[in-house]
């Protein structure tokens, strides 16, 4: 008669496992952080009171991130909100914009020998379609101006009450 | 003398913590914000919109004209937008009384098939060629798409 036997793990196993529970935790955790670190922004808001009931305003941001290639990324960003007036507080909720009337373009800097340079440059390319949400960007597969430190100026646009609104945000440097 | 498996144990537990908390600070994360190689602190604020500066080649030195001096851009401001071609903006020679108001985008909103029937966030987004600035025939800062210069042969940029 064939009996199965069956074998206590031995505690130095158990151990291991352990140990490499807590290196797997620890990798996600990094691998986590270094991808919500990267892209990096900022953004400025514009108020309008576009009837006396109804507010609105507009974000625009300037973004830089490592890109596919790690080699920089650029990207530009104008959004139209809802406004909560009493607290003067823009919303989540985007507000569409007819065709045309969101325009973005970004300028890409470049800081070198105590000096900052012009790298790049958009024209203004407005929404093909209506969103509350228009963004341009590039993904660099080259260092297009050497190695330094970049920033993106993101400019962004709306046609509220029959004019355009502009403001522009400044991203954190990075260098590639 | 390590001996033991607790004394293995305890061995890769201080080991890994030491690995945690010291290494990957500045080896793992060394792009995060604020660290100190990535942020130097002399760098000064950016350039402002008509400020005068150089232009920066792809091999990272500045732009030089045959003129030998060295290429110069006033950088861009807010102006360019009101000529952005579209179907409400303003254009700079259009007839104020023709300006699309906001009461009237909004009842095009109301009745348009092609809008969403609710607010809400819908994004949209285009990948676009940039604007890299060259030697113009009197050393001045002529505007053209990226890749143009490669396409026509002009070695400057």
């Amino acid at each position: 008669m064939v009996t199965a036997r069956r074998t206590k793990e031995p505690p130095r196993r158990k151990h291991e496992l352990i140990a490499m529970g807590v290196l797997c935790l620890w990798l996600v955790g990094v691998i986590g952080a270094t991808a919500i670190a990267h892209p990096r922004e900022n953004a400025s808001l514009q108020y309008f009171n576009t009837d006396p009931e109804v507010g609105r305003c507009s974000v625009t941001v300037g973004r830089i991130a490592d890109g596919n290639s790690a080699q920089g990324f650029t990207r530009s960003i104008i959004s139209y909100h809802k406004l909560f007036t009493p607290r003067r507080e823009c919303l989540q909720e985007g507000v569409s914009r007819p065709t045309g009337h969101l325009a973005a373009r970004y300028d890409w800097f470049a800081y070198k020998n105590g000096k900052w340079s012009m790298c790049h440059s958009t024209d203004w390319r407005t929404n093909p379609r209506p969103v509350s949400s228009w963004s341009v960007y590039t993904d660099w597969s080259v260092r297009k101006c050497g190695s330094a430190i970049y920033l993106t100026r993101g400019w962004g646009s709306v046609v509220v009450q029959g004019s355009w609104s502009t403001a522009s945000a400044d991203s954190p440097t990075h260098r590639f | 003398m390590i001996t033991s498996h607790k004394d293995r144990y305890v061995l890769g537990v201080a080991l890994a913590l030491l690995f945690m908390l010291g290494i990957p600070a500045s080896l793992v994360l060394g792009s995060e914000p604020g660290a100190p190689a990535e942020l130097p602190q002399e760098v000064p604020p950016p350039p402002q919109p008509g400020d005068v500066i150089g232009v920066l080649g792809p091999d990272g030195d500045p732009v030089t004209c045959a003129t030998g001096e060295p290429l110069m851009v006033k950088v861009p401001g807010a102006g360019p937008q009101a000529s952005a071609s579209a179907n409400a903006e303003p254009l700079p020679n259009q007839d104020p009384s023709e300006i699309v108001t906001e009461a009237k985008d909004s009842a095009t909103q109301a009745t348009s098939p092609e809008l969403p029937a609710a607010d809400g966030y819908v994004g949209w987004q285009e990948r676009v060629t940039p604007l890299v600035p060259i030697c113009g025939v009197n050393g001045e800062a002529v505007w053209e798409p990226l890749g143009a210069s490669d396409a026509a042969g002009i070695s400057h940029r």
